[in-house]
């Protein structure tokens, strides 16, 4: 394992957030979901070694991150908020995080620099300023950074909060590439940043502990979320009215389309849109609602609590 | 991460995001400090003239106060250039990227200190010689009384203490309300010590030179290292560093 965390309670101003997490993280990509004030920011931070605990440890390739420092060497962080220095270009911002990192050779500096930059396809943004840069570019530009000296592991703490779905997509297309020998462990509120990468590992974290470990399937399936699906038919409003009358599902139409729950999990959204195709409504999309499965999974969560 | 690395960074780092601010307060203070102790350089000549040699045993206070003076300038610039990365670095939440290096937290402090020590030693020597270069133009025959070593020495105390006081009010001021942002706020505790310094020691008295340093050295340390100390242990954690309200 590359990372093991045992024990650990890490608090600010002796309050205690994390109340013993033990989770180890190898090879590959990992989601840590929770709700805001859950944290997920504290277990990152504890894990890039900023954050000291109170009791625990963290482990990278056998070294406690706290006592062996020299271990972050192999680690990258995105943290949340970016972390770019505004007044400064992109590039001086990579040629400062490269150097931290213990990089001196300039000539490798910039080879590295031009590697991340074609990757993440950010080679027009290098000369420019990040305050001119818009949230997107920046989150590019951040994500791109810690990728400047190659680290074995990294840590991204709320990378793709307020980013658009299709940008979203495609950093986690990059990423899921980059994690065929890196371990990536990516935070986020939101289960739709987990959609894009159901086969991957999601980390549910409640009230400073862990308290689910799988994939996305084994998630929807332990605690059964009422799910929330915004269909864009095309046809008469009555007709389709009457088709979804016929399920145990609530509706309402939106400006967005048709917002449909449904109220059990046995029933299917695929054979209610099979059952409009069927009656000559062109079902044009399916979106699942996924921070509405997330609501629910907590719902459940703290009424168990 | 060694230590000295990390200090290389640490005003490298501020070299390159301060270039025009470094620049700039340097040349102000350079200004002042070639103009205004040379405004009263002609009536010291008077004095001279008028009294005879004996009054520069009166005089001799003089070069230590100039000391202050520009440790005090020195300490504006090392505090300008020093305190703004530092604000921007918790607003802009590099910070963590800065704690997230090859390094703990304690170094982390330790090399803003040496960072501090020296700019500070750099900045004043930059003033002092500016200063010795005025003084020389103008009258050649008085810079041995005007600049020797106590001047020296106060200059890089009053800087070094006054910047590193500075540093830590800053942080605990932000941490109170991150509406402060150092700026004016920051220059309180140099300015207060340099305002103690000059009020309880007249310039023209017949104390001797050493006295004085000393005076200097027990008012700045003492006040730095209580200031210093309380922090330390309230406030120099990573917790409050990386918090930025």
């Amino acid at each position: 394992m590359r990372i093991v965390i045992s024990d650990l309670h890490v608090g600010y101003f002796n309050n205690i957030v994390l109340r013993g997490v033990n989770i180890s993280f190898d090879v590959g990509m990992y989601f840590v979901l929770g709700p805001n004030g859950s944290g997920k920011s504290t277990l990152m931070r504890s894990i890039i070694g900023i954050l000291r605990p109170v009791k625990g440890d963290v482990l990278v390739h056998g070294y406690s991150v706290f006592i062996y420092p020299d271990v972050k060497r192999y680690m990258g962080y995105f943290p949340h908020g970016i972390g770019l220095l505004p007044d400064l270009t992109v590039r001086d911002n990579f040629i400062l995080y490269a150097e931290l990192m213990g990089i001196r050779d300039r000539v490798e500096i910039h080879r590295r620099i031009r590697y991340v930059s074609e990757i993440f396809k950010i080679e027009n943004l290098l000369g420019k300023k990040v305050s001119e840069l818009s949230h997107g570019q920046r989150v590019r530009v951040g994500i791109a950074r810690a990728f400047i000296h190659d680290p074995d592991i990294l840590v991204f703490d709320e990378a793709l909060a307020g980013l658009d779905p299709y940008f979203v997509l495609e950093i986690e297309k990059i990423l899921a590439k980059e994690s065929s020998r890196r371990t990536i462990i990516i935070s986020t509120h939101s289960l739709s940043h987990v959609q894009a990468c159901p086969h991957r590992e999601i980390v549910l974290i409640s009230n400073g502990r862990i308290v689910f470990r799988g994939k996305l399937d084994e998630l929807l399936l332990r605690f059964r979320p009422r799910r929330r699906f915004i269909l864009k038919i095309e046809g008469p409003d009555i007709d389709v009215a009457r088709i979804l009358d016929r399920y145990s599902v609530r509706y309402v139409r939106s400006e967005d389309g048709w917002i449909v729950e449904l109220s059990r999990s046995d029933i299917n959204i695929l054979d209610i849109v099979r059952d409009l195709a069927n009656n000559g409504l062109l079902v044009r999309e399916v979106n699942e609602d996924q921070d509405y499965a997330m609501y629910e999974i907590l719902k459940k969560l703290e009424s168990s609590e | 991460m060694k230590l000295i690395d990390l200090t290389r960074w640490i005003i490298k780092r501020i070299v390159v995001e301060e270039t025009h601010g470094l620049a700039l307060s340097i040349l102000l203070s350079a200004i002042m400090v070639a103009f205004v102790p040379l405004s009263n350089l002609k009536s010291i000549i008077h004095l001279v003239h008028m009294y005879g040699p004996e009054i520069v045993e009166y005089l001799s206070n003089i070069s230590i106060f100039t000391g202050t003076l520009i440790g005090f300038l020195a300490s504006i610039s090392v505090v300008a250039v020093l305190v703004r990365p530092l604000s921007m670095d918790r607003l802009s939440r590099f910070i963590e990227i800065v704690l997230s290096g090859p390094f703990t937290f304690r170094q982390y402090l330790v090399s803003i200190v040496l960072s501090c020590v020296l700019l500070s030693v750099i900045i004043d020597a930059v003033l002092l010689s500016v200063y010795a270069v005025s003084l020389y133009l103008e009258a050649s025959e008085i810079v041995s009384l005007m600049v020797n070593v106590y001047t020296v020495i106060t200059g890089i105390l009053i800087t070094i203490f006054s910047s590193l006081l500075t540093i830590t009010l800053h942080l605990a001021f932000t941490r109170l309300s991150y509406k402060f942002r150092g700026g004016a706020l920051s220059l309180i505790p140099s300015l207060l010590l340099y305002l103690i310094i000059l009020f309880v020691f007249k310039p023209l008295s017949t104390t001797t030179p050493l006295w004085t340093v000393l005076y200097i050295i027990i008012v700045t340390v003492s006040v730095s290292i209580l200031v210093m100390i309380i922090s330390i242990f309230k406030l120099m954690r990573p917790e409050v560093v990386i918090s930025y309200q």
